[in-house]
Order: structure tokens, then C-alpha cells, then sequence
């Protein structure tokens, strides 16, 4: 099995004895997308120097017609695109502070299947003062003591990420559902499987219509009206058609890449992107998979305050890493030994 | 806060020792004036980044290198934007226009959205001593400066201040009508960009030798980006100008020229170019082969109406929009979308050409909108409560299926005083239609309407009724109800045995819409290609 790494680079993978289960997990994804009919490979089969490449997009979710503000308070509802996030407000109302995520929540299951403990200690990762209960964590009875690895991880996904075929979405966990905190994509659609699933039904190649064309074509694994799946879609058409092998490079996940607009603090010019200037407004963590934005100082884009984090989003620009060759690397076969793990295949197009 | 201190430092050094090293730099503002030494006084006038990084100092200097190389050194820190009505064609030798835009800090002094190159690059080369356009923002006198660098010298070539050359020929303002940087296509598809939307096969490194131009092994392409990231840009931009002159406009309580900034009310001052977000297939320079576009699709809610501030939010992210959303959910019903065969059928029978060639825009649906800049003044007049809601509503209700270049709405300009005195709704709501009936703007516009004669004037008296609620509506009641009698009447069309008809009718719109911003006087300049490429035309 190809040594996937952290997403996080954290290393409480590794520490809490999690990491093989994470790689499980995520080799099942890559073994779901690898297929006879198409270009993807499994990441063994691909030299680690063939040239890499982000595909990007905006994390404003084009598809919700509805106001900024609604897009904030319903997020499990509307921010589909790979990116989600929490606005806090101080007593006046004002937005302080807005927290994005990309996490998936394989990374917090692979914990979730080694105890409580090491769970906790992945959420404390990403929120330094969170002090979940169990019931928060698992729900109501559970007893994560006495229950199966997996039942442990599958109910963590319950109480966290929203089912695919859920018709009124709720995350009953406080930490991931806004009350307290946000921890990783819950939506329905924002799951890893539902980038693996793109991939995979993109990659076939189609000279019969336009790369742009493919999207539509392969509906409902892809949503022609989203911003990321065309841009994934696509381009995984185009690498395919050259033709060459793809993947989805390691440490597989979305990555935060820039913050845009013109920010001020007050009258003075900031760097939002540039740590060393921007005065710890906004921050960019866990390996570009969490940033936050601390609206302090007057901080103004665009010479407008920030009223929600929807109208944030709009200057997001997300990313995910596709790696290629001219041909798969003839040193390993494809692999289909590994431990058999339940991949949520789920589509994408509402 | 070190490099905070230094570029106040280094603002307040180059101004007051003087710019007047800058020996290589005249000035020119139309291409016919012969160019002329600039005075020590000018260039002190000077204090954009790229006067402060490099004219300053190597005004002699007019190599591309060079240039890239003072304001940024560090190359990962520049980006690369193409653009070309013909993108698609990847026949060689061809040559192309690129937008060179920076990252980061120089000495101190911010580049992101500050400074921006366009030049011209061949399949084969980035020509050093080619022509090379620029602009820089000077944000301690909150206007842009405009450089071309040609015939072996730099030119400046005048600043935003310069109002009375606005639109005229020969000038940089001819294509930046108010002053600031422009890009057409500034929404998602950027139809003519390299994008997301439409990556360009013989930019990409990855394709073999032969399908990719050699231009692509320059370094620069190191930094190719999408155009998503340079509408970002521009958007920054204009917000940043029209907030500066809407600041400098506001004197004691009152605005000074109501005239220039309630223009972006009632006139269309620039266009921006929308299209589906689905490409036609129709294109003659694509070698795709195909007929039809790949699925059916929605036509943009802004060739209906100024849906960026009647909506508000969305794409656009205007805040003080109206939320008038009948047109939005119009988007989203999958019985309204034009289908392929449709859409192929309306161009084959409007006999649509590009560059005299039967077919389409590589997007399908490509028509001007109202612009970003007019728009992003409307929205900030109402969000820093200088101009009520209400009455902004007013004027939108007024030939609202006109987004662009609506005659009637631009007579109204007529009765706009020349300056007005503001003051703060009680509640804090722009909407607030006490706050909207007393207001001075309201007033005084109201009192020039009564005191002209309206007689054949059906705009004027239109306008009056909406101001005065005399059918007992706020003019957001009746803006409302007219969106929804409108779109209620478009949905009815396409959903029943008239769809056929209607389609022709708006297709006709569309049209009509291109040739009326080509043949403007002044927007026509924002079409280089002489009525060529820019749009797809109709045949006789």
C-alpha cells in the first residue's frame, strides 16, 4: 500500500497509532478510482517526480440562490463546494472571526476507529479548547469503550456528516455543527468519495465531446453548475486524452490556496496572505486545510467590512493537487489486496 | 510593523525630494500629441509602483525583463493572464495579449492589485523591446496612472484625474472610460481568456510538442493563472477607485458632483460581456468538431435585467442588492433552459458569424451586461447611505428589461441636481422610505421634475410617480412588481406554445444588445477588433 501521508502533517495520526487505518481508508478510495476503463492509477503506479498541478476554484457555492446571509446560516444546506465554514459574532453582531475548513472526515474516523482519546486529541488538533462529551462525539448511548472499531468510526460519521440521501440535514455534533465549533466538511456532497467518484468518471477518456463537455456527460457524478466539479472534470478529461495516467496527489485533500481582494486595517494596506505582515488576521493551517479570519484593526476588503463569511468565500480560491505521467510506472501492479473498507459513493448533482 | 513604517517612509521620501530623475519618461496623452518633457512638478505627481519601483530611476530603461525584474523580483511572485478573441485557434504563427500582474511587497510597497503590464507575445517569444501598456495605482492621490512604453521610450500617458479625456480616441481613456482598469469579460466563463472554464490545449506543458506552442517553455508560463483570478483582481481594483472617489466626493455633509457619481445610476458608463456558462461548440476556429453546445443551459439573468444590484449577492457579491430574486430561481429551472438544439438551430438561422465565418462566441449566449463599475458605485452609494435604496429603485423600475443602454433611463439624468446634502436614515436602514421621502436628492430631483414641462416626456413622468409613490407603492414595491409581472411574463412565453417565439424575440434582444454597445460612440472603443470578433454578428 502506497504510505499516504498525514493531510494534516500534524502527526497525531501517527502518535495516537491512526495513521495505517487512515491509509486504509483512503487506499480504498484510490482502489475505488482506479479502474480498466479509465486514466486514474493508484499513486504506486506513478512516479513521485511526474509534474503536479492544482486544479482550483472558488469556494463561493454558486449553485445556492439565496443571500449571503442564509448561505452562512445554512451551511449544511448550501456551501458545496469542498469548503465550508463557521462565522462568529461579537455582542454588537459583528462578525469576528470566520473559520474555513476543508478536512474530510476520514482523517477524524481513522482516530475515531483507535478511541475516544485519540479522537479528542485529532479534535484538539484543530480546535485547541474543544472538550467534547462522548454523546457529543458518538451520540446518544453510544459506548465507545465497548463497541468495534468501526462501529466507533461509523458513528462519529453520523453524528458529524450529513448522509447522502439525507432530505433535512443536521450534524448533531456541537463541534461540527457551528454551536461550538467547525471541524470538517459535513455537507452531503463534500465528501471524499464524491471527489474520488469525480475523478474516477472524469478520467475515462471521451474524444467524442469537448473535455469541457464531460462533466455533463457523466452527471450526476459530476454538477455541471458547481465551480469545482467542471474544473476537476475537465481537466482530468484533458490529462487522460493526451493521453497520460493520473491521480490525486498525496496528502489527497483540498488545499486553501489564496485569500484575494484588497484588505486594509483601517487606512494602512495589508498583505492578507503574507503572515509576517498581515498581523495574524488571517492564518492558514493544518497543511492549508483550515485558515481563519480574525476581523480586527477596521479590517475592511475591498474598502467594505465584512458582514458575512459567504462574501469571503467569493475571494477563496481552493485547490486540489493532480499529479500525471505518460504511463503508469511498471514497478508495482495494481494493487486489490488490501483490507476491504466501505467507500461512500456518492454523487454530486442535486 | 517595520515594512509598515517603511512605505510611509518611502511615499513621504519620493515625495518630497522629488521624481525629477525620471529623465527617459514624457508625456503624452493622445497618440497624436507629440510627446513632451514632463516638469518637475509632474513628476512629482508621481507615486504609483511602478513610477516609484522602476520609471523613476530607469526611465531609459524599456526592456520587458527589466521591467518585471524592478518591480518583482522574485519571479514566483508575478502571474501570467492571456486573452485574445481568437484563443481558440491554435494555429501558428499567431500572437497574443498578455496581462502581467504582482504579488507581494517591493521595498515596502504593496503590488497586489496595485500594478498591472499588458503586452503582446508571439507563439515563439515574449519580444523584449515590444510595446508594453501599464497602469499603477498611487494610493496616497487615490487615482491610476497610465504608462505605455513605445518606440523605444515611456510615455506617461494621463491619470485617472483626467476627466476630459474620458473617451477620447487616441487616449488610454478611450477603452477605460472612467478612469479604471477593465476586463471585459470579468465574470465566470471570461469568454476570450485563458480560464478554468476554457484552459487553452497549447498553453499546456503536459501536451506533446507538437500540439503546444514554444512560447509555453518561456518561464513566465511558470506562472500562467486563470482569469477567475485576475477578475478578482480588477474587481479589487474598481472597488478600491470608487471608493476613493465617492470619499473625495463627500464634503461637509453634501456631494459636490451628484452629476459624475449618479451617472453609474441612470447611464451605462463601461459594459461587461456575460455568456452562459456553457460553451456553444459553434465557434468556427474550434476543432472540436461538434454541432451544438454539450447540454442545455440558462441564459444569463443579467441579459433580463441589472440582476446585480436587483438581486444583489451572487456572483457579483453586491451587499445592498434589492433580493429581488424572481430571475434567480428562473436560473435554476431546468424547463426554461435553452436546449442545444435550440440554441443551434436560433444561430443557423440568425445566419451568426465570427469574423465573417458562420458560427458562434466559443460561449454560448455572449451579451454586454450592465459593468462592474457602474454597478459597484450604485451599490456603495446605498451602503454608505449617500443615496436611498428607494431611490435607486426608482430608477431601476425605469425601462427595467433595458439593462444596458437604456435611452429612457439616461434622459433622467436631466433632473439630478448638481449636488445634494446627505444625512443618516434614523434606523440605520437604506431602505427606509421616510428617510428616502426627505431626503435632499429625493427633493430636489422631485422638484426639477414638477418644474419641467413632462408633456411627451414618458420617462420623466414615469419617474415622477414612481418618486412620489403616487399608485400608493414605495418604488421598491413597484421595482418588485415589475420584475415579477416581467419574469412571470418571460416564464409563461418559454414554458408554453409561444417558447419558439419568444426564444427568436430574445435571441433578437441579444443581438440588438451587441450592435447597440459596438455602435456607441464611446463603448464602441472597447471593441478592438473593428466589429469582427468581439461578438458574434448577425448575417444580412
Amino acid at each position: 500500500m502506497f504510505p499516504y501521508t498525514d493531510p494534516v502533517l500534524t502527526g497525531v495520526l501517527e502518535s495516537n497509532g491512526a495513521l495505517e487505518t487512515y491509509r486504509e481508508l483512503v487506499d480504498a478510495v484510490y482502489q475505488f478510482a482506479a479502474t480498466d476503463q479509465n486514466a486514474f492509477e493508484m499513486l504506486d503506479r506513478i512516479e513521485a517526480s511526474s509534474p503536479v498541478e492544482f486544479i482550483e476554484w472558488s469556494a463561493f457555492p454558486v449553485t445556492a440562490n439565496v443571500d449571503d446571509a442564509v448561505i452562512d446560516l445554512d451551511r449544511l444546506t448550501f456551501q458545496d463546494e469542498y469548503v465550508e465554514w463557521r462565522v462568529e459574532r461579537d455582542t454588537r453582531g459583528d462578525v469576528a472571526q470566520v473559520t474555513f475548513t476543508t478536512e474530510f472526515s476520514e482523517y477524524y474516523e481513522a482516530l475515531a476507529e483507535i478511541g475516544e482519546a485519540a479522537l479528542v486529541a485529532g479534535i484538539q488538533g484543530a480546535i485547541p479548547d474543544a472538550n467534547p462529551s462522548t454523546e457529543e462525539l458518538f451520540g446518544a448511548g453510544f459506548d465507545p469503550a465497548n463497541a468495534s472499531a468501526s462501529a466507533r468510526a461509523e458513528s462519529f460519521r453520523k453524528q458529524n456528516v450529513v448522509p447522502f440521501n439525507s432530505s433535512a440535514p443536521e450534524v448533531k455534533n456541537p463541534w461540527n455543527n457551528n454551536e461550538k465549533g467547525i471541524l470538517c466538511l459535513a455537507q452531503r456532497f463534500n465528501t471524499l468519495g464524491a471527489l474520488f467518484n469525480l475523478a474516477k468518471e472524469c478520467s475515462v477518456p471521451n474524444a467524442s465531446i469537448p473535455s469541457t463537455g464531460q462533466c455533463a456527460a457523466v452527471s450526476p457524478a459530476c454538477a455541471s453548475n458547481r465551480n469545482s466539479d467542471p474544473q476537476i472534470c475537465a481537466r482530468s478529461q484533458d490529462v487522460a486524452r493526451i493521453p497520460r495516467v493520473l491521480s490525486l496527489q498525496d496528502p489527497v485533500g483540498v488545499v486553501i490556496r489564496s485569500l484575494n481582494g484588497t484588505w486594509r486595517a483601517g487606512d494602512t494596506l495589508i498583505d492578507i496572505n503574507d503572515p509576517a505582515t498581515n498581523r495574524g488576521m488571517w492564518s492558514v493551517s493544518r497543511n492549508g486545510r483550515r485558515a481563519s479570519l480574525k476581523v480586527q484593526d477596521g479590517l475592511t476588503v475591498d474598502n467594505d467590512r465584512i458582514d458575512t463569511g459567504t462574501q469571503i468565500s467569493r475571494l477563496l480560491t481552493v485547490g486540489s493537487q493532480v499529479i500525471s505521467s505518460a504511463s503508469p510506472s511498471s514497478s508495482r501492479p495494481r494493487g486489490r489486496s488490501v483490507k476491504a473498507r466501505n467507500v461512500r459513493l456518492l454523487t454530486r448533482a442535486l | 510593523m517595520k515594512r509598515l513604517i517603511s512605505v510611509v517612509l518611502f511615499m513621504f521620501v519620493g515625495g518630497a525630494l522629488g521624481n525629477a530623475t525620471a529623465q527617459g519618461l514624457t508625456k503624452q496623452l493622445n497618440n497624436s500629441d507629440v510627446p513632451q518633457a514632463m516638469t518637475v512638478e509632474e513628476l512629482n505627481e508621481l507615486g504609483d509602483p511602478l513610477f516609484l519601483l522602476f520609471l523613476k530611476e530607469q526611465s531609459n530603461r524599456v526592456l520587458l525583463s527589466e521591467l518585471e525584474q524592478a518591480v518583482q523580483p522574485i519571479s514566483e511572485d508575478r502571474q501570467l493572464f492571456v486573452v485574445d478573441e481568437k484563443i481558440i485557434d491554435a494555429t501558428r504563427p499567431q500572437s497574443r495579449r498578455a496581462v502581467i500582474t504582482f504579488q507581494g511587497q517591493t521595498d515596502g510597497i504593496e503590488l497586489k492589485d496595485n500594478v498591472m503590464l499588458s503586452v503582446v507575445f508571439t507563439d515563439t517569444e515574449f519580444r523584449d523591446d515590444a510595446f508594453i501598456e501599464a497602469w499603477g495605482w498611487d494610493e496616497q492621490r487615490r487615482r491610476y496612472n497610465y504608462y505605455r512604453m513605445d518606440q523605444g521610450s515611456w510615455k506617461f500617458r494621463g491619470s485617472s484625474e483626467d476627466r476630459n479625456q474620458f473617451g477620447v480616441d487616441g487616449t488610454c481613456f478611450a477603452c477605460h472610460l472612467n478612469g479604471a482598469p477593465v476586463m471585459k469579460e470579468l465574470l465566470i466563463p471570461w469568454n476570450h481568456w485563458h480560464s478554468r472554464s476554457s484552459k487553452i490545449g497549447y498553453f499546456d506543458r503536459l501536451q506533446p510538442t507538437d500540439k503546444r506552442w514554444p512560447i509555453v517553455d518561456d518561464p513566465r508560463f511558470d506562472n500562467l493563472e486563470d482569469a477567475a483570478l485576475l477578475d478578482l483582481q480588477v474587481r479589487s481594483s474598481i472597488a478600491n477607485f470608487n471608493s476613493k472617489r465617492l470619499d473625495s466626493s463627500r464634503a461637509d455633509g453634501s456631494i459636490d458632483d451628484a452629476q459624475t457619481l449618479l451617472n453609474h445610476v441612470f447611464q451605462t458608463t463601461e459594459f461587461n460581456i456575460i455568456s452562459a456558462r456553457v460553451k456553444s461548440n459553434l465557434h468556427p476556429l474550434s476543432s472540436d468538431g461538434q454541432t451544438e453546445p454539450s447540454q442545455a443551459f440558462s441564459i444569463p439573468a443579467s441579459f433580463f435585467l441589472n440582476s446585480a444590484i436587483i438581486e444583489g449577492g451572487g456572483l457579483s457579491g453586491f451587499q445592498n442588492g434589492f433580493t429581488l430574486d424572481d430571475f434567480r430561481s428562473f436560473q435554476s429551472d431546468d424547463a426554461l433552459k435553452v436546449t442545444s438544439s435550440e440554441y443551434a438551430s436560433l444561430v443557423q438561422d440568425f445566419d451568426l458569424q465570427v469574423d465573417d465565418v458562420p458560427g458562434d462566441a466559443d460561449f454560448a449566449w455572449l451579451v454586454p451586461e450592465p459593468s462592474d463599475v457602474d454597478n459597484h458605485m450604485i451599490d456603495k452609494l446605498i451602503g454608505e447611505k449617500i443615496v436611498p435604496a428607494q431611490y435607486v429603485a426608482a430608477a431601476m423600475a425605469i425601462d427595467l428589461r433595458t439593462p444596458v443602454l437604456s435611452s429612457d433611463r439616461a434622459s433622467l439624468q436631466a433632473f439630478v441636481p448638481e449636488r445634494f446634502e446627505v444625512s443618516e436614515p434614523i434606523d440605520g436602514d437604506p431602505l427606509n422610505l421616510t428617510w428616502f421621502e426627505e431626503h435632499d436628492l429625493t427633493r430636489r430631483t422631485i422638484e426639477r421634475l414638477e418644474s419641467t414641462d413632462l408633456v411627451g416626456n414618458r420617462a420623466g413622468r414615469e419617474f415622477l410617480d414612481i418618486l412620489t409613490s403616487s399608485n400608493g407603492r414605495s418604488p421598491l414595491q413597484e421595482l418588485a412588481s415589475r420584475v415579477t409581472e416581467y419574469a412571470s411574463e418571460v416564464n409563461t412565453k418559454l414554458s408554453g406554445p409561444d417558447r419558439a417565439t419568444e426564444l427568436r424575440r430574445l435571441f433578437t434582444l441579444a443581438i440588438d444588445r451587441r450592435k447597440a454597445v459596438q455602435e456607441h460612440p464611446t463603448l464602441g472603443h472597447l471593441d478592438e477588433t473593428g466589429g469582427k470578433l468581439l461578438f458574434p454578428e448577425a448575417g444580412d
